[in-house]
């Protein structure tokens, strides 16, 4: 079996204890003790004790001198002993010395330094690693998010929050593929002369949207989606309109459902917020047809455009000044819809109107 | 199968009927739990079918009844204690934080606490401050409690019959508001077991992650429906045990989207919430957000009594919809 060196040391004997007086010791080095035997008297302000040896063994040394205070913890005297009394040997010195050398390797302050004041620029987590990993310094992105802050967007789609310019190529550049999809489509446009009247834009265009709602509800071989060639369920009447960024083509889903003032609101209100650049998200998707309402400009009439997986666009053209009369053109995708049947929709228009 | 949609109470009880009939050692006790049926009516008929050794009516001190509990669990016993509203476990929290809690510690595993302290907690019932209170981040704050919030029949009957089986107390918090509504999902007539511990991803949506328990599964799922209408979609992941804490299905989502909300009904400040930001933000996740993480919580007030401000006190469906449109439009 082998010796541990086992210290004894200065107990803590209530909860508030933090050092106490060695009274007396009552053994010598080279004595051989007992478990239970006891050491040393110990006084403290609440009461004197005596200390018992934990373990069989025998005395090495002394430490603690008669008289003298000492903190609790603190070792009193030095046992040999066989039994492993606490995993603790105290033969083996603790390496404090070794700590204490290692500590400023471990502390590489200038390089610490340089890190936080190159992230000092405000950017989301992601946006961090996207830069960190392609070498993109974070200064030179441009951040539009709040606070200032680099969104992941700013980094890995620079073109759709970049600046206002180059938003709107980005903008002008999205509604060009999109068109670009519906080229190769076969397809009619028709074209009418209306003599509707409608007081002011907001309204003219909200009775156009939910009058055309209406037709395409009933026919609703009109409203399906030509990528799966289901039904919709929903109409979604997407409003082409002036924004910030260039055209913005906000969808109203099922408009005919609602009050012809309420809808005007909601026309008017997305106007405005297309003019700040600001569509609801909710508004971007869902289109199963166009309207381009130009009734309210000088322009008399626009060939409308087919957009991806709508059957049908409409235009309204500024009244003619003579006889008041506008243009209204209606195109439709001949795979879905023939050109009879388109001109008995656009009369049905008209008639509507 | 037939169509078995149950009541949270239902399901409970259904649990605590499997556990009685498997395990002689399974006892109730409780106040009013025997021929009253429980406060919330969990306990039910128990009291007819298993008559007064096994189904306990306790005096009034809920101090003596988990004191009670915790011995008979030490002698081999698996009681199951009943508090009336999570608020009274302030009387016995001694019992369930000083001794059911570290007994199996302090003797160094050589004796177990099987206790599940089974308790109704949440607001929005009109019981005002002392009768509604979210008290799950004091006992998760408690090394040595295991701490499960079901959030629906199904969830309630699995975990319940789980919470029973575990060898260390659990404390098992069931929401007000749920005790009465069928569940969507049916529950099975015999014994299963939803393991404690392990998250469920409720559903999946590309835009944000969120985190949410018990009856703000519910708010959480309406919120939700709302806004796949405009084009938002959520993940809702339910960890169903709040301590232990399964956090890999959360990391796993936030890769995929960036986005963070934790919402609980217990005040904001030192709740459960923060723990499950406090692991994403020192964790594997923080490379993947792209927008602050967000929390929604209960007011730091005491829950008022006038219905409005109740109903003011606590996360709604439309605070639920607005947050986390805020979160995933200006962040992308």
């Amino acid at each position: 079996m082998s010796d541990f060196n086992y210290a004894v040391i200065m107990p803590k004997m209530s909860m508030t204890m933090e050092e106490g007086e060695l009274l007396a010791i009552r053994v010598n080095v080279g004595d051989t003790v007992k478990s239970g035997d006891v050491l040393f008297d110990v006084a403290t302000d609440k009461i004197d004790m005596e200390v018992e040896s934990p373990a069989d063994g025998v005395v090495k040394e002394i430490i603690g001198q008669i008289g003298s205070t000492m903190l609790v913890g603190a070792p009193v005297m030095m046992l040999i002993t066989q039994t492993q009394v606490m995993s603790f040997d105290f033969s083996t010195p603790a390496p404090e010395a070794e700590i204490v050398t290692e500590a400023p390797a471990v502390v590489a302050q200038p390089v610490i330094v340089a890190e936080v004041s190159k992230e000092s620029v405000k950017a989301v987590p992601k946006a961090r690693t996207f830069a960190r990993e392609r070498g993109i310094d974070l200064t030179s992105v441009k951040a539009t998010g709040p606070y200032g802050t680099v969104t992941y967007e700013d980094i890995s789609h620079p073109q759709l929050s970049a600046g206002h310019d180059d938003r709107k190529a980005a903008n002008r550049k999205m509604v060009a593929a999109s068109i670009e999809k519906t080229r190769g489509i076969p397809q009619i446009t028709l074209t009418r002369y209306s003599t509707h009247t409608t007081a002011s834009l907001e309204q003219g265009s909200a009775h156009l949207v939910s009058t055309w709602a209406r037709i395409l509800r009933k026919h609703s071989h009109l409203n399906i989606s030509t990528i799966n060639e289901t039904a919709h369920s929903h109409v979604g009447v997407a409003l082409i309109m002036e924004s910030k960024y260039g055209l913005a083509m906000p969808v109203f889903k099922d408009p005919d459902a609602m009050p012809g003032n309420e809808l005007s609101e909601w026309i008017t209100s997305t106007r405005e917020k297309a003019r700040d650049g600001k569509v609801p998200l909710a508004m971007l998707s869902g289109a199963t047809a166009s309207i381009f309402d130009l009734s309210h400009t000088k322009i008399s009439s626009a060939i409308p455009l087919l957009l991806p997986s709508n059957t049908t666009a409409l235009s309204v053209g500024a009244p003619d000044g003579a006889f008041g009369q506008s243009i209204i053109s209606l195109t439709v995708d001949l795979r879905y819809c023939d050109a009879i049947e388109a001109a008995d929709f656009l009369d049905q228009l008209v008639n509507a109107l | 199968m037939s169509d078995r949609k149950l009541t949270m109470s239902e399901a409970l009880r259904e649990a605590m009927s499997i556990a009685l009939d498997e395990r002689p050692e399974v006892f109730i006790l409780g106040e009013d739990i025997g021929i009253y049926g429980g406060a919330f009516g969990v306990t039910g008929d128990l009291y007819h079918r298993y008559g007064k050794e096994r189904i306990r009516d306790t005096p009034i001190s809920e101090l003596g009844i988990v004191g009670t509990a915790v011995g008979a669990a030490l002698s081999g016993m698996r009681p199951i204690v009943e508090i009336q509203f999570s608020d009274f476990t302030a009387q016995a929290m001694d019992q369930i934080v000083n001794q059911a809690a570290k007994i199996h510690f302090m003797v160094g595993g050589g004796l177990h606490v099987p206790l599940v302290l089974r308790t109704a907690s949440g607001s929005g019932t009109g019981a005002a401050a002392q009768h509604s209170q979210s008290l799950e981040g004091w006992f998760a704050n408690v090394p040595g409690l295991k701490v499960v919030i079901p959030s629906s029949p199904y969830e309630a009957k699995g975990l319940l019959l789980s919470a029973i089986d575990d060898p260390n107390p659990v404390i098992f918090l069931e929401h007000k508001l749920l005790y009465k509504v069928a569940g969507t999902e049916d529950v099975p007539e015999g014994a299963y077991r939803i393991p404690l511990g392990v998250s469920r991803v409720v559903r999946e949506g590309k835009d944000l992650t969120v985190v949410a328990t018990g009856i703000m599964v519910t708010r959480v799922l309406a919120a939700a429906a709302e806004l796949d209408k405009e084009g938002i979609n959520i993940t809702l992941i339910d960890p169903r045990t709040i301590s232990p804490l399964d956090m890999e299905p959360v990391y796993a989502s936030l890769a995929k989207t960036g986005r963070l909300m934790v919402v609980q009904e217990a005040p904001e400040h030192g709740g459960f919430i923060n723990e499950v930001i406090a692991r994403v933000v020192t964790g594997p996740s923080l490379g993947h957000l792209i927008a602050p993480v967000t929390r929604l919580a209960g007011m730091n007030v005491p829950i008022p009594y006038a219905p409005q401000l109740e109903k003011a006190a606590v996360p709604q469906v439309e605070d639920i919809i607005k947050q986390a449109r805020e979160v995933v439009v200006n962040w992308r």
